[in-house]
């Protein structure tokens, strides 16, 4: 199934274009599963020394990545930092698609959520786009990484989607084709039982899935990258969109409006790459390097014995 | 005074020499399990690769990160970084000239541990000729230069990222220090572009190259190494130095016969005081074999701490004998 243009909210730190792709500009945080580049691939020698690197995320509409555009709002964004501090970040005033800008002082991970309420038909929508960003430390680790990377939620946010980790995951660890990612789907700090949950990939394959009765759900991130051979990028970076809806049965008045249910959504974005075995190959390596070790050791055996010979005629002759 | 110089001059070289590998063998592979960080800019091969393990990183693979960066900022604020990671590399090199060589690089000692294996078997050792020798010895500087011009060729966009840190793709390093905490994830080819086949390649065959070589040839990788090529260039101010009395040297040849590295220089020299040559590893196992008092003699800034003499090699040549 195709993803559509279903309106549903997400935070992107990618702005809104036609194509979706691009790769994340400035920062070196990423989305969720992306941290910085992984492991030897960078430096990790950071930016201009003294310059403390900022992250921004625009709001986008519709599940896709690939067709997802830009939507206008005013709310700000709830931010809590790598260590937990609340904060909220006004929306950029240079008109333009809504984006809000943060600033990553200190490797960890920073949640941030967009939160809008609205009663339209006597139900109210309580929708929370959340992005999770990693900033780590190149390819140094980092003084507690793993505490730094243990989900967290807040009282402050009334739905919310947490992506379990990784096996061992740390901040420039990456998510790939083929690994199974999980979820969990949070209403006030408790999981919700059937819950709706779909995986949108980066180019709008969609698959969704009833949480279970600890909220969870869980995806295979499929391999939807297919290039010709020589544009492959190892590096190629995809979005997928995370989102989560149930109703309940619920009445109030919100803003002096009355309302007789609740419907709750709410998104979770992230990147994902190539995995390893996409392009390396263990055979190849190890046969190469048999191969040359075979070649060089009899090389080295028949030079010896070359030089043995000789000396055996000589005797032979007298 | 006098006790604890004829002490050091009649150490048993090779027995020190083991165990002092062995131990920064432990510290520069599995330090980092204890939280050692010794930082990034290391003179000798503890490589960037063992990821846990290391104790900090041979400066080879942040240099070739650093002069990758885009040259507009290579010459302005990234600049400060390669300098300052280079005077970090200058100073610890500094102290122990090539030193590193002789007595930490774990791939150095990866190689004497090859030889000792080889002599336990009762297989000879392979040697170059002269010939052969004057004409590899360049190699250690082409790859240098190749070292450090393709990172800046990159940040000059004259080629692409996929190349970056060059040498360390075809290290053997990279590939067979791992294996000592159980990470087997270097021995692969990487079709993701040609550069990275060409490079992962030539990395897979040199080291099946190194392990023959390295088992027929004492200190085969060494005689390549470009880094021992950086320190040659470092090594006027440095504090440990050999030296050699030429007046005193009879040219008996006996240090040439124990010199890895198949220095000629070492022997036949008798005009240089200052000996070490580029491809010299500092192992002072021609200042253990030489039986001329005081021919050739280690300083540390000046002050001498060990030096032939008649008696350490008597000694020493006992030793081997009986075993
Ligand atoms: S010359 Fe040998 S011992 Fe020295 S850094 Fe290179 S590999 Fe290590
Ligand atoms: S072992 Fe000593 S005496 Fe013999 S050639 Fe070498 S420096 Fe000269
Ligand atoms: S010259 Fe001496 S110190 Fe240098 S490598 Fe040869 S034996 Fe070792």
């Amino acid at each position: 199934m195709r993803g559509g243009g279903d309106g549903v909210l997400w935070l992107s730190d990618q702005a809104p274009r036609r194509d979706g792709g691009g790769r994340p500009g400035g920062a070196r945080g990423g989305m969720a599963g992306m941290g910085g580049m992984a492991g030897m691939d960078d430096s990790g020698m950071g930016g201009a020394p003294g310059r403390i690197p900022n992250k921004r995320l625009w709001l986008r509409s519709g599940s896709n990545p690939l067709t997802a555009g830009s939507v206008p709002a005013s709310e700000p964004v709830l931010l809590l930092d790598a260590q937990q501090q609340a904060s909220s970040i006004d929306v950029e005033a240079h008109g333009g698609p809504y984006n809000v800008t943060f600033p990553m002082p200190e490797p960890g991970v920073y949640n941030a959520y967009f939160v809008r309420r609205a009663v339209d038909q006597e139900t109210l929508a309580v929708t929370v786009a959340k992005a999770e960003v990693m900033r780590s430390a190149g390819h140094s680790k980092v003084e507690g990484e793993a505490q730094l990377m243990v989900p967290r939620t807040d009282s402050r946010v009334p739905v919310e989607i947490v992506r379990e980790r990784k096996d061992g995951e740390g901040l420039f660890t990456r998510i790939n084709y083929g690994d199974t990612i999980r979820f969990q789907v949070l209403r006030d700090g408790k999981p919700v039982q059937n819950a709706r949950v779909s995986f949108t990939s980066g180019q709008g394959w969609s698959n969704s899935v009833q949480s279970d009765e600890d909220g969870r759900a869980g995806f295979v991130v499929i391999r939807d990258y297919f290039p010709e051979w020589r544009e492959f990028d190892r590096r190629h970076r995809e979005t997928f969109v995370v989102s989560a809806s149930f109703p309940v049965d619920q009445a109030g008045e919100w803003q002096g409006s009355p309302y007789h249910s609740v419907r709750y959504t709410t998104t979770l974005a992230g990147a994902y790459y190539p995995a390893i075995e996409d392009y390396e190959s263990y055979a190849w390596g190890l046969g190469i390097a048999v191969v040359a070790l075979l070649f060089s050791g009899t090389a080295v055996y028949l030079y010896r014995r070359r030089r043995v010979r000789p000396y055996r005629e000589v005797s032979f002759d007298e | 005074m006098s006790k604890l110089r004829d002490a050091v001059n009649n150490v048993d070289l090779k027995r020190f020499r083991f165990w002092f590998q062995l131990a920064a063998f432990v510290l520069f592979v599995y330090g980092g399990y204890l939280a050692i960080n010794l930082g990034n800019s290391l003179p000798m091969f503890s490589c960037g690769y063992i990821r846990d393990g290391r104790a900090g990183v041979c400066y080879l693979l942040p240099l070739q990160h650093q002069l990758a960066r885009p040259w507009p900022q290579l010459f302005s604020y990234a600049g400060v970084a390669v300098l300052t990671g280079f005077a970090i590399f200058a100073l610890w090199f500094i102290v122990l000239n090539k030193g590193w060589c002789g007595f930490v690089c774990p791939l150095g000692t990866l190689q004497d541990w090859l030889t000792s294996l080889r002599q336990k078997l009762g297989i000879r050792q392979s040697g170059y000729t002269h010939e052969q020798f004057r004409r590899l010895t360049w190699i250690k500087y082409v790859l240098l230069a190749l070292l450090l011009l393709i990172p800046l060729g990159i940040g000059g966009g004259l080629w692409s990222h996929e190349v970056g840190a060059p040498f360390c793709q075809i290290c053997p390093g990279r590939m067979v220090l791992p294996l000592f905490v159980g990470d087997f994830s270097q021995w692969t080819i990487d079709f993701s572009s040609p550069g990275k086949i060409v490079l992962t390649a030539l990395g897979m065959g040199i080291t099946g190259l190194f392990i023959v070589g390295a088992f027929v040839k004492k200190r085969f990788f060494c005689f390549f190494c470009p880094m021992s090529a950086l320190h040659y260039l470092l090594s006027k101010p440095a504090l440990l130095r050999l030296r050699k009395d030429g007046s005193k040297c009879t040219r008996c040849g006996d240090c040439y016969t124990a010199c890895d590295m198949e220095i000629r220089e070492i022997a036949d020299d008798v005009t240089r005081k200052e000996i070490m040559t580029d491809d010299c590893t500092l192992c002072l196992k021609c200042v253990a074999a030489c039986p001329e008092k005081g021919a050739l003699k280690v300083d540390f800034a000046n002050i001498t701490f060990f030096e032939s003499t008649e008696e350490g090699f008597i000694k020493r040549m006992n030793k081997g004998i009986r075993k």
